[in-house]
């Protein structure tokens, strides 16, 4: 499933924003902030020489699923809806806005679909019901296919996000993660939600920890395709990749600096496996531990001037944060024997991380410091989290009733839970993609 | 000297195995298992033939032997056999390179793995040509990255063991699998248990 020169989709702006109505209408930040009632009504066919009711159907479903998946927002189900949509016009003179206050909606999105042989245009709006106004017009133009038709979805759907709260929706992000479906462990790549799911690597071997350039095009990963385990990036378009770090023993845990310019890594050129800073034009190595423990799975504080990483320096392993001069060591995680896997949020403001307890573990969020653990998840043996590059969301690995390993999707705070890749295989160590172009 | 011969017997073996037969890596495998008892019996040096009579040995073999011998190295170079691969078996069959296990997210030597590194040193004496690597190995807890570099000190432990044996450190690599090369599928202490190892492979290179 090619999606790559499909995807070209035109966008227009119908309506601007004037300065005056950049009013926040949802301030995700607000406790226990007030969810908003949404109606959405079905795509208005209107016309072309086919009829796309599985389009419109496709439509709605991908729109809603984004949508509800933030938490935001109350739907309002479409059997309450008192306007038809095949009578009723998409632009604010043409609706009538009473009918919907009704229901209690307060914003409302229509739209309408018009559809030649190949390619479809897709015109969009978002109102806000109560001032009788459009807060937001879209017109999205593009081959006719359900892909893209997905797409266009996404693209409305981070907009309407962006207009509400003024941080841009993730809807067309991407996820990397391993999967042995094929027999060895290779690398994939699959939008947010699971769909289009695409391999990335194929050479038999053993391939982990795929990791994002922090502009999306480059992929890093250790891979055993040499023999051993090497650091490698690679353009995820082009599949062209070079060798960063071929050290004798290991060369994992591979995270991209912020800047892009270094990679944080794990190597064992001296008497145990210790955390080096490697700049990736000079391939020279600063060294970041040094202690007789095994340090990895580093993770770049947003401003580049810390990492967190896992270290069993007290004798079990353990969550630690060190300055990216190697200087200001110090232990965040106490509790339990078993601690893994943190990962910065991209505000900086969080670290997320995998914690046994019971034999079984679970992740959890908190503060830079420490402080304010919190548990979001409670079932099954859950890791690696990877947070969106809103920070509202995470994405971990999850293995529940004794099933393969699946790949979850979640709220920052543990609600929302959603599988959104699983199947025969194992879904593994996913790496949720900064925004993309 | 005198022990290459014993070498290049286990070689040559390795060879008369396979002669005609298989094209692919699994039914080597399986054909090696069906070995007629009285040709391993015959073949494999004896602890006693290897440090006593080693001259007797090594004449029985190596006439009816000769011959296959240029198929071995056409054969490894074609990739039909894999040489390591059938000397690591042989060793297996000898009772050598057995597996030492480790407790759960430590790697020091356990008292039990003491005496299979000991032989396994006494071993690489004999068979002074023969090169090994060791594979560190984890149970399915905990994250991967973690496991490899806990898999490599795994394998490192068992490295200076050996090198403290007097094994020349030359002819030991090793190689860390983190928890990617379970032996056991399985989700529980028992299997957890065989896979939290270090494997020992015979490498020529």
């Amino acid at each position: 499933m090619k999606h790559t020169i499909t995807a070209v989709i035109i966008l227009f702006l119908i309506v601007l924003h004037s300065p005056a109505e950049s009013k926040i209408y949802l301030d995700i930040n607000a406790p226990g902030g007030r969810r908003l009632p949404l109606a959405v009504q079905d795509l208005k066919d209107i016309g072309g020489t086919n009829r796309h009711p599985s389009l419109i159907d496709e439509f709605r479903r991908v729109l809603i699923k984004d949508l509800e998946f933030t938490g935001f927002f109350d739907l309002i189900e479409k059997v309450a809806y008192l306007e038809d949509p095949l009578t009723a016009g998409i632009t604010a003179v043409e609706t009538d806005f009473s009918s919907w206050r009704l229901i209690g909606a307060e914003v409302l999105i229509k739209g309408a679909i018009k559809a030649d042989q190949e390619r479809v245009r897709i015109d969009l709006r978002l109102f806000d019901t109560i001032k009788e106004r459009t807060m937001l017009g879209r017109r999205y133009s593009g081959k006719g296919n359900k892909d893209n038709i997905r797409r266009i979805a996404h693209r409305f759907a981070d907009e309407v996000i962006e207009d509400l709260t003024n941080v841009r929706g993730i809807f067309n992000t991407k996820i990397l993660l391993e999967s042995d479906i094929t027999g060895s462990k290779e690398i994939y790549i699959a939008d947010y939600d699971g769909h289009n799911i695409r391999q990335v690597t194929n050479n038999g071997s053993i391939n982990l920890s795929p990791q994002w350039s922090p502009g999306g095009s480059h992929l890093l990963y250790t891979s055993y395709k040499d023999g051993e385990p090497y650091l490698y990036i690679r353009n995820i378009e082009t599949g062209k990749e070079i060798k960063i770090s071929g050290r004798p023993g290991i060369n994992i845990g591979g995270r991209w600096s912020p800047d892009g310019s270094r990679v944080a890594l794990t190597l064992f050129i001296d008497k145990n496996p210790e955390l080096y800073i490697m700049d990736i034009e000079t391939k020279k190595l600063k060294r970041l531990t040094k202690n007789y423990a095994i340090d990895t799975s580093p993770s770049w504080s947003p401003d580049g001037k810390s990492l967190a990483f896992v270290s069993d320096i007290a004798g079990n392993p353990h969550i630690y944060v060190v300055d990216s001069d190697g200087t200001n060591l110090r232990r965040l995680t106490y509790n339990g024997k078993y601690n893994a896997s943190p990962a910065w949020s991209p505000d900086g403001d969080m670290i997320a991380f995998s914690g046994a307890e019971n034999g079984s573990f679970h992740i959890y969020t908190m503060r830079p410091d420490g402080t304010e653990i919190r548990k979001i998840t409670f079932e099954g043996s859950n890791e690696t989290p990877s947070w969106s590059p809103d920070g509202r969301y995470i994405v971990f690995g999850s293995k529940r009733g004794g099933k393969e390993w699946s790949i979850y999707i979640t709220r920052a705070d543990g609600s929302g839970k959603r599988k959104v890749i699983s199947g025969k295989g194992n879904y593994r160590a996913p790496s949720w993609s900064p925004y993309l172009k | 000297m005198k022990r290459i011969p014993v070498l290049l017997a286990i070689l040559l073996l390795g060879a008369a195995l396979f002669a005609g037969c298989a094209t692919t890596p699994e039914e080597e495998i399986s054909l090696a298992g069906e070995v007629p008892k009285e040709e391993a019996v015959m073949a494999i040096p004896s602890e006693e033939e290897l440090t006593g009579e080693e001259g007797l040995v090594d004449e029985a073999i190596r006439e009816e032997a000769m011959e296959p011998e240029a198929g071995v190295a056409e054969r490894e170079a074609a990739g039909i056999i894999d040489l390591d691969k059938e000397l690591t078996m042989m060793a297996e069959r000898e009772g050598m390179l057995k597996p030492i296990y480790f407790d759960f997210d430590r790697f020091f030597i356990r008292e039990d793995a003491k005496p299979v590194l000991d032989a396994i040193a006494r071993w690489l004496k004999k068979h002074d040509r023969v090169k090994v690597r060791i594979q560190g190995h984890c149970d399915e807890r905990g994250t991967n990255e973690y496991n490899i570099a806990l898999g490599q000190r795994r394998a490192n432990s068992a490295r200076d063991y050996l090198v403290t044996m007097g094994i020349a450190p030359s002819r030991l690599s090793t190689i860390s699998y983190g928890e990617e090369r379970p032996v056991d599928p399985g989700h529980n202490e028992e299997a957890w248990a065989k896979n939290r190892r270090a494997a020992f492979e015979i490498v020529s290179k």
